[in-house]
Parts: C-alpha cells; structure tokens; sequence
C-alpha cells in the first residue's frame, strides 16, 4: 500500500514505537498523538497506519489487546513488548547516528 | 528476527488461519472505530455528515484496500490465495466435465504409464536391498579379457579360494537357490530354498525375528554342533507353524534329511536376490553336500553368487587394488585342471571384480535393463504428447476466458498472481491426472511384471513385489507437477501478456487474421513428429513380434501340456527309474481324454538345453562349433505327440533298451551338415566315445531359442541313459474338448510313485509364448502407447481445428458471402495444420531413423529402418491426422452464411 511519501522509510516505525512506548494507545489515538507532538510535519494517512502497525505486531514489537476507551467505546489497544522496547532503542540509536552524520553534511555544504 | 519473536508472531499466524472469521471481524471493527472517531472529528470541524463520512474514508484510502494491506502482513497470502486459488480452479473443472475429463484420462494414461514403468526400473535397479547400509555390498565378477565375458555366477571352490584369501571384505557369502522337496498332505511338494554359506545373514546385517541365523560354524560339510540347521520365512513359519514360537527348534524333514528349525526371518527379509522370495535357508556346505554333492566337487559348476561388504568409507580403487592381489591365488587355487590348456589358459587371464551390490542381484536386470529403458523413453513421449495436447487445449481456453482475465488485471490483480491462478487450475488438472495415474500404474505393473516373470531364467520362479514407495511416489508427483507446468505455463504466459485494452477488445469478434500463436504452431508439428516416432517403434516391435509367431516353431503345441515330474530323491536310479517311467507313461496313456503322451528330458523352449560336439567317421573337415549338438532323451511317441515329422528311418520303441544297440535319430539339419552326400540312416556318430547308429530322421525343431537358427539335433531313448539318468517331462496331447487330466494324473503318479513332487503343469502353447516374453512385452506395450500416442493428437489436432473454426465463424460467412466455394473454405480452416503435421511428419521421420538403431538388439528379423514400417507410421498418422480435421472442416463448410454473419 502506499507509503508516506514525507517521511523517510523506517522512521514509521521508530515514530509508532516511541509513541507506544509512552502508554498504550488505539490506532485512532496514535495518529492523534503523530499530528500532535511532530506539529503537523509528519503526516501519515490512515490508509497507512494500519498496516504498519499489524506489521509491528507480527513481528512482535507491539502487542494488542481489546479494551474500553475513556467514553466506554471497545477498542484495540497497542503497546509495546519487551522486544519492541530493545528494538526502540536501537532505532533510536541508529536515527540518532543518522541525523547527526545528515546535519554534519548540511552543515558542510553551508560552509 | 529471534526466536522470541516467533513466540509473538507464530500465535498471531495460527489465529488468522483458523480463526479467519474472528480476526477478520476484529480487523473491521478496528477500522470501522478509526473511520467513525475520524467522521466525527469531520463534523466538529464543520462538515456535513455525508462529505465528513466520505472524507474519512478517502483519508483511509479505500477500505478494502486497506484491509489487504493488513492481511498481507501476515505473511499467509501464499496459503490463503492457493486455498481461493484451488477453490476456483475446482470450479472452473466442474464448468467444463469434457474437457476435465479429457484432459484428466490423457493425464491419467500418460502419468500412469510412466509411473509404471518407472517401478519397474524400481524394482529391479533402483531399491536398495532391505538391509543396514546396502551401499556397503558388493556382487563379483570374474571378468574375461574380452569385455562381453562377464561371468557372475562361481563355483564352490573359488568362493572357497575367495573366502581364504580375503582381506577386501568384512564379510562374504555365497548362495545358490535350491527347490527343497517337503511333504505337504499327501504330496511331496517344492519349496523355493537358498543354500547359504556362514556368512550370509551376518553380512546382510539382517537379524531374525526369532531365534537365530547360523554362521561360519553351522557351514560344515557334516553339519555343525547342532547337525543340520535350518532357517525359514516368515511366510513359511505362518503356513507350517502357525507362527508358533516352538516352531524354533522343531524338525523340519527336506528332502528326506531331518533339519532342525533355529530361526525365523522378519516378513520383508528375502535375501540378496530380487524376485526370488525364498521359504528356508540352509548352510551351503551340508546344503550343498547333502544335495549336490557333484556341483559342490567340480571346478566347473558354475552356481554360486558371491556378495560381499566392504569397510564403510573404502574407496572403489582400494577395493580393486585388494581384489588385483586377490585374483592370482584365487584363481590358482580353483583352476579346473581337466580343462583343456587353452581354456585354462583363459580361466587364469580373468579378473575378480567388485560390481555394484546395494540393489541386490537379479539375472532380470541383464535381460530387461535396455527395454526397460526403451520404454521409459517411449512413455515419457508419450506424456509429452498429452502435455503438448493439453497446452493446446488451455490456449485455446485462456482465449475464451480473455474477458475474465482482462477483468481480473483491470481491477489489480497483478500478472504473476493471474499466471499462478491459471497454473494452479493446471497443476490441479495434473494431479488428478497422477491419481487416477495410479490407479492405472498399479493395474499395469501387475501386467508388466507378468510378462517379465514368465520370461523363462535360471532359478526358481519369480515374484516381483512392486510396491508404490517413496521413490515411485515422489517420481510421480515430479512428474505430475512437471507436466501441469509444462501444459500450464505457456499458455499462463501468452493470457496475460497482450495488455488490458487489447484482452478487452478482442472479445467483440472483430475481424481479423486468426493467428495461432507461435507457441501453438510448434506443439502441433511437436505431437506429429513424436506420434511419428511412437507408432514406428510399435511397428517395429509389432513386427518383430509378428514375425516371431509366425515362425515355425517345427512342432505343434496345440493342446499339449507339460508336466514335469522330480524324482532326483527317488531310490531307484538309471535303469530302475527309466522303468519307473516307462511304468507312469504307460499307466498315463490309458487315461480317458488323451491322445497320445510321451516323455522327454528338456522341453524346447525352457531355457535348459544339454549340446555337446558329436564325431562324424570321415568328417575330420568340421570344426567343433560345425558338430555341436543339440541332444536330448525321449520317449516312444514323442513325435506324434509333438506332431514333428519323421522323415525318414523309424522312432524308437520299446526294443531299444539299455543292453540293446546304443541309437539315435538326428534332425534334418544334422543330416545334412553331417551326411551331405550319403544317406545317415544306418551310419555312426561317436558321443563320448560310444559310437551310435543313427535310425531315423527327424524334422528341424526350435530347441534353446525361437530367435536362433535351427541348430543339429539329435534324440536317443531314455531307456538308453546308462547313468545319471535326470528327471523327465511328461507331454501329453489331449483330445479335442478333453477336460484337465492334471487329477487323473495325480492319481495314478499317487499310485505308482506318491512321493514324487509334480510340477504345475504348462502347455507347451504357453511355454513358445513366455520364451518371447520380452518381445510380446516389448510389442503390447508399444502398440498401446502408438494407438494412444495417435488418438491424443487426433483430439489435440480436432480441438484446435473446432476451435478456429467458432472464432472464425464470421470470417468464414463473410468468405462465403463473397463466393467462397466449399473447398475453399476447407482449404482455409486445415491450410496451416496441414503445413505444421507435414512438417512434424519429416522430423518425426528423421528422428525415427536416427533413433532406431538404438532398439535394433530387441527386434527380430526386421531392420530398425525398415522402410515399410515408417511408411506405415507416417501413413497411421496422415490418416488420423485427416480424419481429425475433416470434422471442423466439413462443419465450416456446411455454415450458413447468413447465420454465420448474424452470430457477430
């Protein structure tokens, strides 16, 4: 299916780790919580939140379960496994790692 | 990913399979909860409900689609779409029974054929015996000099030579098959045996399911500590002993010698020796002894089969580098001195070899390994032309379903998926063609293993148990989904390859040039050229067959039956047992329903021939190969019965007796080889220095081989045999309508001599056909596959005509409206097949001419490019070939225009 054509592939996943990572959510709230803290810079549509997650899930990271929202609605919440938590932090280093040598090169051509 | 992520995912895998319905509603209500939370959201922002409804779902970018983004993260699209895939495939099957069926019965013949002939190769060369690490064993060999001098079979003392002189092997053994005589009821019976020697069961590896085998020091020529031992079947200890467990140690008297039973053999056990099933194992050296004790003495009885075993990890050439410093001692050791210098000579030039052992040793594979492999050749042509037909077929259904494919690729399905759709309907087609394949297989395994066990051989008689396993069954699945992609993948290919617009507009008939595609206009030329081929080999074979049976054999067999008596173990010898038979011969022609009946020692055609070179007085000119003769001992009667003509001189009667003058009658070829200018009724010839009166002349019959030419022959009295007299054959021509004297027989043998074993009785009809088992096997086979071979292109050829003829319907009525005459339009509905069969006839031709020289040791008085035969061939299929494609022709021509023009 399409893919977010802003976002750099892979980062999908760093992005809806990090955010599990905080508390369990709803695909409704995560993508929320996207729009919410990158400021409306990071867009992921729907059609594309879904599958990225049910992919996390079958790789393990994630794990879900039906609950009842706060307005007593049922709903499948995700969180993270202690898989998922490992591989966030590797993600995370290796984005770190990324954006540093990027903005080293932005920073050179600058010069 | 780890192992601990599998924990997580391989659940989440299993509930989506089996409980679809589950996962599928929680997947909906997870979006419906997205679209719902994402349509109010709309509204609060000021939206009307209609258009915040449609924005959510244009957010979500189509729901389905989103849904199968989701499913394809299971990772189970390959099952789920092959379980959709074969449900459909089913379906569009069952919307076609004719041509389901036709393709299925083409599979079926053609799969089954194969799988059939492949257990046979099974059987006899591929199975590795049933014991631990078979590729271990070894058969020996003594190889001459010259390459076609392979001697297989020993004699007893050079296995003992090998026995002492071995270091190669960790175990050797030697065996012999031996029919033992045992009573059963009131007859004495035979029982298929083995003389083994000591090592035999240890070297196998086999252990006994009860009790135990005997070795080394039970193989004593006065038998070992517990006196002479025996081992039985497990199918023996059923029959006689009710699988008793005190059946270990219980006596067990085989030709009249008390044996003491020690073990029992597990069911599946049998030995080295492939089709030979035998009942009771007894140590060689007391076997051989008991029994027979002149083999087991002489230098030159050839009896023995030795196998060996090496050590795990030996290399070949080690093993031959231990058998070269074996060979000179060995032979040294067992040279039979009587021989003359220049044979012995011989005997001490050849090699002791190490040939393959694992899949045991059968006499079979020398005689039925090439036309094994020949009809291996055929069948698999024979297959190709079915797949070459059912391609056919489906490219002319993937044009009929170029509507439905186009659909399919227009709402998103991708070329690869549409291609494995239509292979799967086609592999689907494959394997019921395989299992219905099986079916047929089992039914002509048992055919061709009937042919090939009646095909007369040293030893006892044979079984072959051929059973479906694992080799046969994955050699059919390979060639079951072999062939379904072969018929399958072209014509997958060439539905999909033309793009959406063109797949859709083709289907409103427009006029065009109905090409056939490439690939169609090479399966056509293909089947021709390989109906070519198969039609010629079954004329070849056919008429080698043909020959054979009209060849004349110098007697009749019409109503003569054989019965062969044994009374080797009888007390009375020579003299004495010569009158014992003439006492049963005599007692036999009173029987009610007989013609005439005598005796005789080797029947013709058996196998079993005694020839010796006689001294003609006076023709020093001919060599020993010029006076080799075929002899053999009758009775009074024998020609009449066997209805060979005398031609000159008397038979023998009962004057000719062992003190009276030693005679003999010859054949006609000796006659005239030994006597060209003289009469030889009344002359000598010297046999073993006994000079004998030829009294009669006889005509020429077929003694070892209806193939050879009539050889010279000679005949004396059984009542003349001073010593050594052998067993003798009853031949019995009945009368017309008689009824089966076998009873009456038995009877009056119970009478006179009631320990003596009767075998079953044969005709002598049956006995001329199993001498020519291999081509009678060879023929019926080959004429089936041709016949098939003919009848699946005319269906192939047949199909693709009709076909063109309905998507041609409006050109053809337009012709028609524009004054095409008749034959114009046949012309135009066969023009391109005519071209492509005559094509495929010329390389069919050339193949077969290339080809043939290939079966030419298996037929019979007929050149492998003989050119009748060939013509013959091409004829079959011209005339099949036309009659095939008069019916769409004459269909097209019979169209009315008007109808025709309106069906647009």
């Amino acid at each position: 299916m399409s893919k977010p054509s802003d976002l750099v592939q892979g980062t999908l996943d760093l992005l809806l780790l990090k955010i599990l990572a905080l508390e369990p959510l709803h695909g409704w709230a995560i993508s929320l919580r996207l729009k919410q803290v990158s400021g409306d810079i990071l867009q992921v549509s729907d059609g594309s939140l879904y599958p990225a997650l049910h992919k996390l899930e079958q790789q393990g990271w994630i794990k879900s379960e039906w609950k009842a929202t706060e307005n007593n609605r049922r709903a499948k919440f995700y969180s993270l496994t202690r898989l998922g938590r490992k591989q966030l932090d590797n993600e995370a280093a290796n984005w770190k790692r990324l954006a540093g040598a990027i903005s080293r090169v932005v920073a050179l051509e600058e010069l | 990913m780890t192992i601990e992520n599998w924990l997580y995912s391989i659940p989440l895998k299993l509930r989506s399979l089996f409980k679809r319905k589950r996962v599928e509603n929680e997947l909906a209500e997870e979006l419906r909860f997205h679209l719902e939370q994402r349509t109010e959201q709309n509204i609060a922002s000021g939206m009307d409900p209609e258009s915040a409804r449609l924005e959510a779902l244009r957010a979500m970018q189509g729901l389905e689609q989103s849904k199968e983004a989701c499913r394809d993260t299971r990772g189970l699209n390959l099952i789920d779409n092959l379980a959709r895939d074969l449900r459909y495939a089913i379906r569009m099957l069952r919307r076609s029974p004719g041509f389901t069926a036709v393709a299925v019965l083409s599979l079926a013949l053609g799969i089954g054929a194969n799988t059939a002939i492949f257990s046979l190769i099974d059987t006899l060369l591929l199975k590795p015996l049933p014991v631990p690490h078979a590729d271990e064993l070894r058969t020996l060999a003594l190889k001459g000099n010259q390459p076609d001098r392979v001697l297989v079979a020993v004699t007893y003392p050079i296995f003992q030579a090998l026995h002492k002189y071995n270091h190669v092997f960790s175990g050797l053994f030697a065996w012999s098959n031996y029919d033992f005589q045992m009573r059963s009821g009131p007859d004495m019976v035979h029982v298929a045996g083995t003389l083994a020697s000591g090592e035999y069961f240890s070297t196998l590896g086999v252990k006994p399911l009860l009790g135990h085998t005997f070795t080394n020091s039970d193989d004593q020529s006065s038998g070992g500590p517990n006196g002479p031992v025996a081992v039985i079947s497990y199918r023996f200890w059923s029959k006689h002993f009710h699988r008793s467990p005190h059946a270990i140690g219980s006596p067990l008297v085989l030709d009249r010698t008390r044996f003491t039973v020690i073990g029992i053999m597990p069911p599946d056990f049998f030995g080295a020796e492939v089709g030979v099933h035998p009942e009771i194992w007894v140590p060689l050296a007391i076997g051989g002894n008991l029994f027979d004790r002149v083999c087991m003495a002489s230098r030159s009885c050839w009896f023995l089969i030795v196998m060996g075993r090496v050590h795990p990890g030996l290399s070949a050439l080690s093993v031959n580098a231990g058998l070269q410093v074996l060979t000179p001692p060995v032979l040294h050791d067992a040279l039979p001195t009587d021989w003359p210098p220049p044979l012995q000579k011989t005997f001490l030039e050849r090699h002791i070899i190490a040939n393959d052992g694992a899949h045991g040793y059968t006499w079979m594979r020398f005689l039925f390994t090439h036309p094994l492999t020949v009809l291996m050749t055929l069948v698999a042509l024979v297959l190709l032309i079915a797949c070459a037909n059912l391609a056919n077929l489906l490219l002319a259904r993937a044009s009929a379903r170029n509507r439905e494919i186009a659909v399919r690729l227009s709402l998103g399905a991708g070329r690869p998926r549409v291609i494995r759709q239509l292979l799967t309907e086609s592999i689907l087609l494959s394997l019921l063609g395989a299992a219905a394949g099986l079916a047929f297989a089992w039914w002509l395994t048992r055919i061709l293993a009937s042919f090939l066990i009646s095909q007369p051989g040293p030893g006892p008689s044979f079984e072959l148990d051929i059973a479906i396993d694992w080799r046969v069954a994955l050699f059919t699945a390979l060639v079951a989904g072999g062939s379904g992609l072969l018929f399958g993948l072209a014509p997958a290919l060439r539905a999909t390859h033309s793009g959406i617009a063109s797949l859709l507009k083709e289907s409103t008939h427009q006029l065009r040039r109905a090409r056939r595609s490439v690939f169609a206009r090479f399966l056509l030329p293909l089947q021709a050229a390989l109906s070519v081929l198969l039609v010629a080999a079954a004329g070849l074979f056919g008429g080698s067959l043909f020959r054979l049976l009209h060849l004349d054999p110098g007697f009749h067999p019409q109503r003569v039956q054989l019965i062969s008596l044994d009374t080797d173990k009888r007390p009375e010898k020579n003299a004495a047992l010569a009158a014992l038979y003439t006492r049963i011969l005599e007692r036999i022609q009173t029987l009610p329903g007989i013609q005439s009946a005598s005796l005789l020692w080797l029947t013709p055609l058996s196998g079993g021939g005694w020839d010796q070179p006689v001294a003609i007085p006076g023709r020093s000119d001919l060599s020993e190969d010029q006076r080799d003769t075929y002899l053999n001992l009758i009775g009074p009667g024998f020609f009449e019965t066997m209805q060979i003509p005398l031609l000159a001189g008397r038979a023998f009667n009962s004057a000719d007796t062992a003190v009276s003058e030693r005679v003999g009658i010859i054949n006609q070829f000796a006659a005239e080889r030994f006597f060209p200018h003289k009469n030889p009724i009344g002359e000598h010839l010297i046999l073993d220095k006994t000079p004998i009166r030829i009294v009669g002349i006889a005509g020429n019959i077929k003694y070892l081989d209806l193939r050879d030419p009539d050889p010279p022959e000679m005949y004396f009295p059984y009542t003349q045999k001073s010593d050594g007299m052998p067993s003798l054959t009853f031949v019995v021509k009945t009368k017309p309508g008689a009824r089966s004297l076998y009873r009456d027989l038995r009877t009056a043998l119970h009478e006179i001599a009631p320990d003596v074993p009767i075998g079953t009785p044969k005709s002598l009809q049956q006995q001329l056909e199993d001498s020519i088992a291999r081509e009678r096997l060879m023929a019926t086979l080959s004429l089936f596959f041709g016949a098939l071979a003919l009848l699946l292109t005319s269906v192939g050829l047949y199909g693709a005509l009709a076909y063109d003829v309905t998507r041609r319907t409006g050109e053809i009525g337009i012709r028609m409206a524009l004054g095409a005459r008749m034959p114009d339009v046949m012309w135009l509905v066969v023009r391109e097949s005519t071209f492509l069969v005559t094509g495929g006839i010329v390389i069919g031709v050339a193949a077969a001419l290339a080809l043939s020289k290939l079966v030419a040791s298996l037929l019979y008085a007929i050149e492998p490019n003989d050119p009748r035969t060939l013509l013959g061939a091409v004829a079959a299929l011209l005339a099949v070939a036309i009659a095939a494609a008069s019916i769409p022709a004459l269909r097209a021509a019979r169209l009315d225009p008007t109808v025709s023009l309106r069906s647009e």
